[in-house]
Parts: structure tokens; C-alpha cells; sequence
């Protein structure tokens, strides 16, 4: 026989437990650049299994630079594939994936959805002049040297411009930036999601 | 009997326990217990053979027929059995810094020079190169064709940025850098046969053999240079890599900027040297030429780097110490 006061234990666990899900869930997710060609974003949570199988393909004939998201990027992202530019950068156009997207061809439940080359624009990259080596001592440029868009990192005499419209999000200035902390940051800022 | 203990005494046991080997293993990483740093390599540089009167010797070979243009450019010189002895591991440098053809030496003269090297048949000819971070040198060297030439003439193809050992090696007085990190395929070499592409560059004003050794080190190092100071640390480099004989790929010259985008201008050159500095001062006056700036030369002793490179003594950029040979072929 159950007491009185275990079957009110049961019943308060019973109704807490789907709201400390519901707040779980709710709570402040990052905004992370995801693989060429993802749905929108609510539809992608949705979709999304979490197998994993993109990163996978990415490792093996991309670059490598798709990672699961953690814990720190929100409870309802965990395991979803991002770009990590600090790993490598995502070679879709201008590189060895243009044209083939093994990411998008693994996928096996239609998150990631093929995109034609000229459409590719998963966010744009993000400066911050305070770190910015030819901002602080003149010269450098490596990110306008790597920059495989025309026009989306143009030097304007010893300091870079960059062309938020233009740029892909390729995140190869991020990689080859030689700052410490990286003066370049890549966000989903313009992404074109899939539809 | 045995002797008991309580469970205070074992927590506060084991908890001392841990904090001492914690700061054993701190104490002893600081003190470098566990494997200590290697001390870092000398490396031997090897004087310039190709002089006359102790004046260093630049061919400039103009012509359409690349095969021929690059063998008459180091026969010019002296020939390529001056430096490359049956005994000695070649290393060939070709630039393939990008996937883009425009930025890279073109597949024709890296297969020339390959040829020209298999004819004085050393011991070992390897052709390496780690590319510009942010590209994949693997598909760096597909997307150009280097990897079908390597291929075809049998060459190990080395992408560095995967199979390469980092070895620290003394600079030969430098002034930024007292030592260089470079990958061991590099400082094992006897031999470094440098090919360049004649290209504008955003920092560094041109890319040529001194800047061109860049691919010879670690991502996290290039990146330093950059920090530091570029046209320093590039000097420093070749103090210690110093290549042996360099061919510059001038037979489409971007001009204007660079290392991409630039204007192509087609320059349907070669130029060949022992010495990096002196076939870098000819080539930056021939691509300054090209641009149609006013005084060329001028301009071409100007660039930092190279300015910087003379002075540490690795190789000359005073022209009246400078033969050039001019000659037209095909």
C-alpha cells in the first residue's frame, strides 16, 4: 500500500518533470552556423536526428570542420552538426566539397537539403578591430589573402573591409587568423537556410 | 586483527594524497620532468656555387617553350650538377599555396625542374609544400595538376601539413626570431630547389624565393610570423633556409595585387639562381616592369624582406655584385 505522502511525491515529480523539461529546452540556445544547406532553424531542431552521420562524412572527404554542438550551446542543440572555422573550414564553394557536399548527401532525413554552389551562404564573419593586427600595428592581411569571395575582404590601404553581403562564411580568415584571441568570428549573420 | 581505520581518516588520506601528487605533477611539468624540450638543430647552409668573379649569377630566360626556357636557365647559371650530387636528398618547394592556378607555379615548370633534377639522378628527390592556412594543400596539389606531374614522373608528393615532424632549428643571426620551427622533410634535405611564382603579395609586396620558403613551416609558426614582424622573420628564415638554387615561374606574372585576384600579365620568363636574394631584386624589377612602375629597380630594392634578407647576409642585393644573363630561346 502507498502513503499519502509518497503518492504526493509521485504526483509533484510527475508534474515537475515535463516542466523542468519545457525550461530546459526553452532556455538561451547560441546561434551557430550550420552545414550548407540546413533547413530553417526550428524545422532543422525537428528534423535533425542527431546521427551524426555529416560530421562523419565531413572528417572523411571534407575538411573536418563540422562538430557536434555541446552543452554550452544550448539543451536543445546537443549533437546537432555545426562549423567550427577553428577546426578547418567549410570547403563547400571555392574548395574541394564544391559541387559534391558529402555532408548534404549523408544526411538521411532531409535537414540538410541540396543547394546549388552559387546559393551558398551559411553566415558571414564578424570583425573585432580591437584585436585586429593591422589595426594595432599596420600590415598583416592574411584574411584578405585567404579570402576566396572577390570583393568580400577588400584592404583598404593596410586595413582590411569586409562585405558582409558577399561573404560566404567559408570561415578560411578565421582559420588563417594569426591574432590571439582571433580577431575574426564566424556567425550565422545572413545565412540563406534551405527551403 | 586487522588494524582499523575510520572514514574521516581514510577521505582526509586519500585527499592528501591527491593534492601531493597533484603538486608533484605541477612542480614537475614546470621543471620539465616529463620529457624535456629538444634543443634545437643546427643546420648547416651551404655556399652559392653559382658565381663568377664573385659576382652572383641570375639568368633571365625569355621564350614559349617552358622545357627548354628552364633547362637553358640553369645551364646558364652553371648547371644543375653543381648542386645536385648522386648522394644528396633533393627537396623541390614548388608554391602551391592555393587551389587557384593564377597563384600557384604552374605545373609545366614544376615538371621541367623535376626532369632536369631526375637527369642528375640524387639519392632521393621529394617534392614537398604545406599551403596557406585555410587550405587543404592535399587538394591544393589536385586542383593545380602538381599531382599528376608528381605522379607521372614518379616524385614522392609530400603535404606537409599531414605527414611532417616539426624540428626547432637555429637561425643564422637573426634578429626576431633566435629559432625557427620547420618541418623535418625540410632540415634534412641537402638540397632545396625553391620554385616560385613571380606574384604580387598584400604584406609582404611580392612572393618570391624568400617568401616562397614560408611553406616549409608549421601553421602556428606562419601565423607568428605574421604577429611579430613578416619581412624580419622571413629574412631570419632563409638565414637558416636557404635555398640552393631557385627557379622563378614568370611566364604569366600577377600583377597589381596579390597572392589572388591579381592582374595576369604574361611575362614568358624564367629566371634561375643560387642566390634567393639576387634572383628576388631581378624578379621583383622584372614583375615592377610589367606594372609599368617608373624607376623598377628602385622599387624591387625597397621590399622589406628582401632589403632585410641581404642584410643578414644571405645573399646580395647590391647590383653591381649581380650578373645577369639574358637570353631568348624557342
Amino acid at each position: 500500500m502507498i502513503s499519502r505522502r509518497d503518492f504526493f511525491k509521485i504526483l509533484l515529480g510527475a508534474l515537475f518533470t515535463p516542466l523542468l523539461g519545457g525550461i530546459l529546452f526553452t532556455l538561451p540556445r547560441k546561434k551557430v552556423v550550420r552545414p550548407p544547406g540546413a533547413v530553417k532553424e526550428d524545422l532543422f531542431l525537428k528534423i535533425c536526428i542527431r546521427c551524426g552521420l555529416c560530421i562523419e562524412a565531413c572528417f572523411k572527404e571534407g575538411r573536418g570542420t563540422l562538430e557536434p554542438c555541446g552543452i554550452l550551446d544550448g539543451i536543445a542543440l546537443i549533437g546537432t552538426p555545426k562549423v567550427n572555422p577553428l577546426r578547418a573550414p567549410c570547403e563547400a564553394l571555392y574548395g574541394k566539397c564544391e559541387g559534391k557536399l558529402p555532408c548534404v548527401k549523408a544526411c538521411p532525413t532531409g535537414a540538410l537539403k541540396w543547394v546549388e554552389p552559387h546559393e551558398i551562404k551559411i553566415g558571414s564573419v564578424e570583425w573585432y578591430p580591437r584585436r585586429c593586427i593591422a589595426v594595432l600595428r599596420g600590415g598583416c592581411l592574411v584574411c584578405a589573402e585567404v579570402c576566396p569571395v572577390p570583393g568580400a575582404i577588400v584592404p583598404k590601404g593596410r586595413i582590411p573591409t569586409f562585405n558582409s553581403n558577399k561573404c560566404i562564411g567559408c570561415g578560411r580568415c578565421v582559420t588563417a587568423c594569426p591574432a590571439h584571441p582571433k580577431a575574426l568570428k564566424l556567425t550565422p549573420k545572413g545565412e540563406r537556410r534551405a527551403s | 586483527m586487522s588494524r582499523k581505520i575510520s572514514r574521516r581518516a581514510f577521505i582526509k588520506l586519500v585527499a592528501g594524497a591527491a593534492i601531493t601528487a597533484i603538486g608533484l605533477g605541477a612542480l614537475g611539468y614546470h621543471l620539465g620532468w616529463f620529457g624535456r624540450k629538444e634543443p634545437s638543430l643546427e643546420r648547416e647552409v651551404k655556399p652559392n656555387p653559382y658565381v663568377k668573379n664573385g659576382r652572383s649569377l641570375v639568368s633571365i630566360i625569355k621564350g614559349h617553350d617552358v622545357d627548354k626556357m628552364v633547362r637553358t636557365s640553369v645551364e646558364a647559371i652553371g648547371g644543375i650538377d653543381k648542386i645536385v650530387k648522386p648522394n644528396s636528398k633533393v627537396l623541390i618547394k614548388p608554391n602551391v599555396g592555393f587551389n587557384d592556378i593564377n597563384a600557384v607555379a604552374s605545373p609545366e615548370v614544376v615538371r621541367a625542374v623535376v626532369e632536369l633534377v631526375q637527369d642528375a639522378n640524387p639519392k632521393e628527390i621529394i617534392m614537398a609544400e604545406s599551403g596557406v592556412r585555410g587550405y587543404d594543400t592535399s587538394d591544393n596539389f589536385e586542383a593545380t595538376g602538381i599531382a599528376d606531374v608528381a605522379k607521372e614522373l614518379n616524385v614522392d608528393l609530400i603535404n606537409l601539413d599531414k605527414t611532417g615532424k616539426v624540428v626547432r632549428v637555429k637561425t643564422k643571426g637573426g634578429k626576431t626570431l633566435k629559432e625557427v620551427k620547420a618541418f623535418k622533410q625540410a632540415y634534412d634535405a641537402d638540397v632545396i630547389i625553391c620554385i616560385p611564382k613571380l606574384k604580387r603579395h598584400s604584406e609582404a609586396t611580392v612572393t618570391i624565393s624568400l617568401k616562397n620558403m614560408m611553406g616549409i613551416i608549421p601553421d602556428d609558426q606562419k601565423g607568428r610570423f605574421h604577429e611579430l614582424n613578416l619581412h624580419q622573420c622571413i629574412a631570419d628564415l632563409n638565414s637558416v633556409f636557404r635555398p640552393n638554387l631557385v627557379i622563378v615561374d614568370a611566364i604569366e606574372v600577377m600583377t597589381v595585387s596579390g597572392p589572388r585576384r591579381g592582374k595576369m600579365i604574361p611575362g614568358n620568363a624564367i629566371l634561375a639562381s643560387g642566390d634567393p636574394v639576387a634572383v628576388d631584386v631581378i624578379a621583383a624589377e622584372y614583375l615592377f616592369k610589367l606594372e609599368g612602375h617608373i624607376s623598377p629597380l628602385k622599387a624591387a630594392l625597397n621590399v622589406a624582406h628582401i632589403r632585410l634578407a641581404a642584410e643578414l647576409g644571405v645573399g646580395t642585393n647590391d647590383i653591381s655584385k649581380i650578373e645577369v644573363i639574358e637570353r631568348k630561346v624557342g
